[in-house]
């Protein structure tokens, strides 16, 4: 999903950068709230970061013959609600176009967009459904990570094909040449991110439940009878 | 073991699964590309190019790591990622045991509930 360097219109990135602005000084205001109310929650805080950034590194060939990233924002989405995921991500890809030239930062803002922005906001949208399905809980972390990162490309796909739209088929033939790309080989690395997601997030659920309780992820545990006793 | 124990070893072993099968698959389908895995990233932008021949990017890296240089990086930004998540679960768990110890799952959380 990292659109490299230069290879998007100029007017394109203007406007990829307009779109995500907005968010990403939104999420860096919802992470200086999130530190300074909530001290305790800086350990989560470095576990969403380092996890996008570890699965967002990591390169898995895939069915097609080609190798693509997992995207790992589903989890802090889960964790500390989209904005965030705005802000860690730009602080990712920020790392990765500078170092290893790996997107861009004239494309910058079009990549927020879709790993730190649709990526995560969908991601969110399917831990809520599930929540309210009651399918259970890592059901609903699954979902949230695997279409996450299938949202991700789906949008690269899109900002392509407005990009370089098909000189004969238009938007829609180039939108379906950049998914028949960017698709069938991230279908396996999003299930396969959704597993690795809910081990995660059970191994979080033991060490950090009241941190998590408190972040809203989990509900309290009941409290035993005889505790309540006098 | 425990019945948690075990769905997360369940879990790690479909994870690996799922990707030495795509990997396999995968195997079969590069050969065409004399068994090289191609980067959806950049296939995305030989596609580019292809449905815009006359495009010119207008913008180049500052620094472009060779081929080996990068997978090096990539790699050290993974295991810098795996440290500050070893070292955040290790400090949680600390915290925790500082704090009474681990709680007990409670009755029934098998991840069914939120």
């Amino acid at each position: 999903m990292h659109i490299a360097e230069g290879f998007l219109p100029v007017a394109h990135c203007v406007a990829w950068y307009a779109v995500s602005t907005p968010f990403v000084i939104h999420g860096a205001r919802s992470v200086i709230r999130q530190v300074r109310d909530h001290p305790e929650s800086r350990l989560l805080l470095a576990a969403a970061g380092a996890f996008t950034l570890v699965m967002s590194s990591i390169k898995l060939p895939s069915v097609t013959g080609s190798s693509s990233h997992p995207t790992g924002t589903g989890l802090g989405a889960v964790l500390f609600k989209p904005p965030v995921m705005a802000f860690l991500c730009t602080v990712v890809l920020s790392f990765q176009a500078l170092l290893l030239a790996h997107g861009g930062i004239t494309t910058l803002g079009a990549n927020v967009f879709s790993m730190g922005i649709a990526g995560p906001w969908v991601g969110y949208g399917a831990w809520l459904l599930s929540r309210r399905l009651r399918l259970g809980r890592d059901v609903g972390v699954f979902a949230a990570l695997a279409l996450a990162d299938l949202a991700t490309y789906l949008v690269t796909s899109l900002q392509l094909a407005l990009a370089f739209p098909d000189p004969v088929s238009g938007l829609a033939g180039s939108a379906a040449k950049f998914l028949a790309i960017f698709g069938f080989t991230q279908i396996p690395l999003a299930v396969a991110e959704g597993l690795v997601g809910v081990l995660v997030f059970r191994l979080l659920v033991d060490v950090a439940r009241p941190e998590l309780e408190r972040l809203g992820v989990l509900r309290p545990a009941p409290v035993p009878a005889e505790a309540m006793a006098p | 073991m425990s019945r948690r124990a075990l769905t997360n070893l369940v879990l790690a072993g479909c994870a690996v699964a799922v990707v030495v099968l795509a990997a396999v698959l995968g195997g079969r389908a590069s050969a065409a590309n004399a068994g090289t895995f191609i980067g959806t990233d950049d296939a995305a932008t030989a596609q580019a190019r292809q449905l815009d021949p006359g495009y010119v990017p207008w913008a180049v890296p500052a620094f472009e790591p060779s081929p080996e240089l990068e997978s090096g990086l990539f790699a050290l930004l993974a295991v810098v990622g795996v440290a500050i998540l070893g070292v955040v679960i290790g400090r949680l768990s600390a915290r925790r045991r500082a704090a009474g110890g681990v709680a007990p799952v409670p009755p029934g959380d098998a991840g069914t509930g939120v």
